[in-house]
């Protein structure tokens, strides 16, 4: 028998649904989107906030949500993202009013940074109560600090060459694994009349830095960096100017006016198949496809200056804790959440909708791109740099300096003394 | 017995007399608080070390004030600022009187072109920034090509990455942009000028060339100070459309930094990663901007507010 009442919530409830679509609809127009999956039935969920950085993610990480929420009926994850060039004014904000999310999200690096630099920390310990075993030794280092565990990183984004395999094709060749081939390689194109054989988005630091540091790496290979970091090596050695100088070598072969050209018309020119080698993370695909859907690519690591001495560079998306400014129930149910972030199940649903895993037991992925990436990391891979803090200023050095590197204004050797000159081994 | 007193205080404040007091108090109430307090803050954080987040670092303005004496970037942000206004002054006072006293004949079109010559002005600099990097790109761009269409393949550049031509360039879409601005206060301007004292002159056997020098453009002083008082202001503080044309650091290497993306890219930094940003710094290059053009200006307006108290007399 149908009991009036229920008929009456549940008219009510959809009062509510379309309520809520309606706040929705707007909130989502004010560039924050915003979603939380109730789990029916449950008097005693607790409910917890969490802060994402990429709003394009809004579907997959609802999915990755419902998933754990399927493990987990007595949690309710309230997810909200903001643009990432937001995200760090809007948590820094935050953690100066004491209203974080209660799942804390934070940018990579910043658990090392905030965990030196001591005092009351916005997140709390998670020893004991979050599983990193399963992590890889770069995530591990972002989320253990001194032996004290803070959390887990969504996912892990990676960098290296985007390849247009259409103009590879055409022209006959394969992509370059060592220095040499990279420049004979970009000859041939360029005979071949591709108009950009290696494209650069010079207009802003970022394109330049990722090459930089990419075939800077390449040199150091992973102990080097870290020898660069401890203070034993130096970035202005002669084997690592030269990373620079082919830098400044290969400035025939980027795309005219290159100086100038911004990110998006950049990837306009690389998708577009007029240009065959480009800069590229992970996440830089959706992009691609965007500009051109048929567009036939591939990923491989930055060529490095001998035979297998290939490397990437790997960054993360965010970390995630427990907010120290949270009632104790809610940190327990954001510690579940970590800790099943950090497993295997969650790390395959990343690697097959988000970007990257961050677990070693993850390589295979629905994405082909991914799994490229997976197999290009094997050769070696390397933090990003800006996101240690001991080579965090060489984003300054570069912003500042880029420029006078392609007009003549600094040489090779002084772009390097400078970006020596901004290491700081202590990581204060 | 008084027929109204009301307001009438001790003091002698009268609300009969100051009754635009309640029509102005909402935009006095607005400019304040978005206007005048923010200045006044920008003052007082301008003294501090403080990177726009978290709480207030220890007074150091003696530092910031030194530290933007001596920076090269701030420097040569103020000289390239310096040349765009010399340029647009010079375009203004030039291209942009001409064709005011073009249109000013009237005529069928007249109408037209001062729509189509206004219409820069009230576009979004955002979107004709994008347009004209587009039309500027040395690969997908259409100027190149159009240059080598008509036979002018000698003339093509790249545009925005040469160090030579990418100041040259912004110069060139600005004054196209700020043409339609002072073609529009000249105009209004030409229209003040009495038909009679330029008939009197070529009556008296007084050329075009000679009653222009003589009778119009003296009779344009008005006009000359408001359009090169606006522009000096305009010029110093431009950041849209020269941020989109030459981004952050002003490329090629500073070549297209003025100050005012200068100190947005010191105030907020330069994109992601970066932990750069220095806001009390920005401040003090923005609090030594307000003062500059504050002297500047009110020299400006002495100046030229003499000489149209002189074309007056």
């Amino acid at each position: 028998m149908t009991d009036i009442s229920s008929l009456a919530r549940n008219r009510t409830d959809r009062r509510s649904l379309l309520k809520a679509g309606g706040a929705l609809a707007a909130t989502g127009a004010l560039t924050t989107f915003t979603f939380g999956i109730r789990t029916a039935g449950a008097q005693d969920t607790v409910s917890v906030t969490m802060w994402g950085n990429h709003p394009e993610w809004a579907e997959p990480m609802q999915n990755l949500i419902a998933a754990f929420q399927d493990a987990n009926p007595g949690i309710e994850i309230e997810f909200s993202a903001s643009p990432g060039d937001q995200y760090a004014a809007k948590l820094e904000t935050a953690i100066q009013g004491g209203e974080t999310s209660d799942i804390f999200g934070d940018q990579e690096g910043g658990f090392i940074v905030r965990a030196r630099a001591g005092g009351d920390l916005p997140m709390i310990d998670l020893t004991g109560k979050v599983d990193v075993s399963n992590l890889t030794d770069a995530a591990r280092g972002q989320v253990e600090v001194d032996g004290v565990v803070y959390g887990a990183p969504l996912a892990a984004y990676t960098v290296g060459l985007a390849i247009n395999n259409t103009v590879f094709a055409d022209a006959g060749l394969t992509p370059p694994t060592t220095w040499d081939e990279l420049t004979s390689t970009a000859q041939a194109l360029k005979d071949a009349g591709v108009a950009a054989p290696i494209v650069l988005g010079g207009k802003d630091w970022v394109h330049p830095y990722f090459m930089y540091i990419g075939l800077s790496s390449t040199v150091l290979r992973p102990e080097g960096v870290q020898a660069v970091r401890e203070g034993t090596r130096a970035l202005n050695e002669p084997e690592v100017v030269e990373a620079t100088q082919l830098l400044l070598d290969l400035m025939p072969f980027y795309n005219v006016g290159f100086e100038a050209t911004d990110y998006t018309t950049a990837k306009a020119i690389f998708a577009n198949n007029q240009g065959a080698m480009m800069v590229a993370g992970t996440a830089d695909f959706t992009g691609y496809y965007q500009v051109n859907p048929d567009a036939d690519l591939s990923f491989v690591a930055w060529p490095g200056p001998v035979a297998d001495s290939t490397i990437t560079t790997t960054g993360f998306e965010l970390l995630y804790g427990a907010s120290a400014f949270s009632d104790p129930e809610k940190q327990d149910a954001a510690a579940v959440f970590v800790n099943w972030l950090a497993g295997d199940e969650a790390q395959q649903i990343v690697m097959d909708t988000i970007s990257l895993s961050v677990s070693k037991n993850i390589t295979e992925s629905t994405d082909p791109i991914r799994t490229q990436t997976a197999v290009a990391i094997q050769g070696g891979d390397v933090p990003v740099w800006y996101a240690v803090p001991e080579l965090n200023g060489s984003v300054t050095v570069t912003q500042d300096n880029h420029g006078g590197l392609w007009t003549g204004r600094i040489t090779a050797q002084e772009f390097a003394d400078l970006q020596q000159a901004a290491v700081n081994p202590s990581g204060a | 017995m008084p027929a109204d007193n009301r307001g009438n205080s001790e003091s002698g404040w009268r609300f009969p007399e100051v009754p635009y007091f309640w029509f102005i108090l909402p935009g006095l109430l607005a400019y304040s608080i978005l206007f005048i307090w923010p200045t006044i803050r920008s003052f007082y954080l301008s003294l501090y070390d403080w990177s726009g987040r978290g709480p207030l670092g220890p007074i150091v303005w003696e530092q910031n004030f030194r530290n933007i004496v001596h920076s090269d970037k701030f420097w040569q942000a103020a000289g390239n600022s310096f040349k765009l206004f010399i340029f647009i002054f010079i375009f203004q006072n030039t291209i942009s009187l001409g064709l005011a006293l073009l249109l000013n004949r009237g005529g069928a079109s007249t109408h037209f072109f001062r729509v189509i010559i206004f219409l820069p002005q009230i576009m979004s600099a955002v979107a004709t920034g994008i347009i004209w990097i587009l039309m500027l790109d040395p690969i997908i761009g259409a100027i190149n090509p159009f240059l080598a269409d008509i036979g002018l393949e000698s003339f093509q550049r790249q545009w925005q990455s040469d160090p030579a031509w990418a100041l040259r360039t912004v110069m060139i879409v600005m004054a196209w942009q700020w043409n339609g601005m002072a073609v529009i206060l000249y105009l209004a301007g030409l229209q003040n000028v009495p038909e009679d004292l330029r008939h009197a002159a070529m009556i008296d056997g007084a050329g075009r060339f000679r009653t222009f020098k003589d009778i119009t453009f003296p009779m344009l002083a008005p006009a000359f100070t408001i359009v090169t008082v606006l522009s000096f202001i305009l010029i110093f503080r431009a950041f849209d459309l020269i941020y989109i044309l030459g981004g952050p650091a002003g490329v090629p290497d500073g070549a297209t930094l003025v100050l005012g993306v200068l100190i947005y890219s010191d105030a907020f930094g330069q994109g992601a990663f970066n932990s750069q940003a220095r806001f009390s710094f920005a401040m003090a290059e923005g609090v030594t901007l307000f003062i500059f053009l504050a002297a500047i200006s009110g020299l400006l307006i002495w100046l030229l507010g003499r000489r149209e108290a002189a074309v007056k007399t």
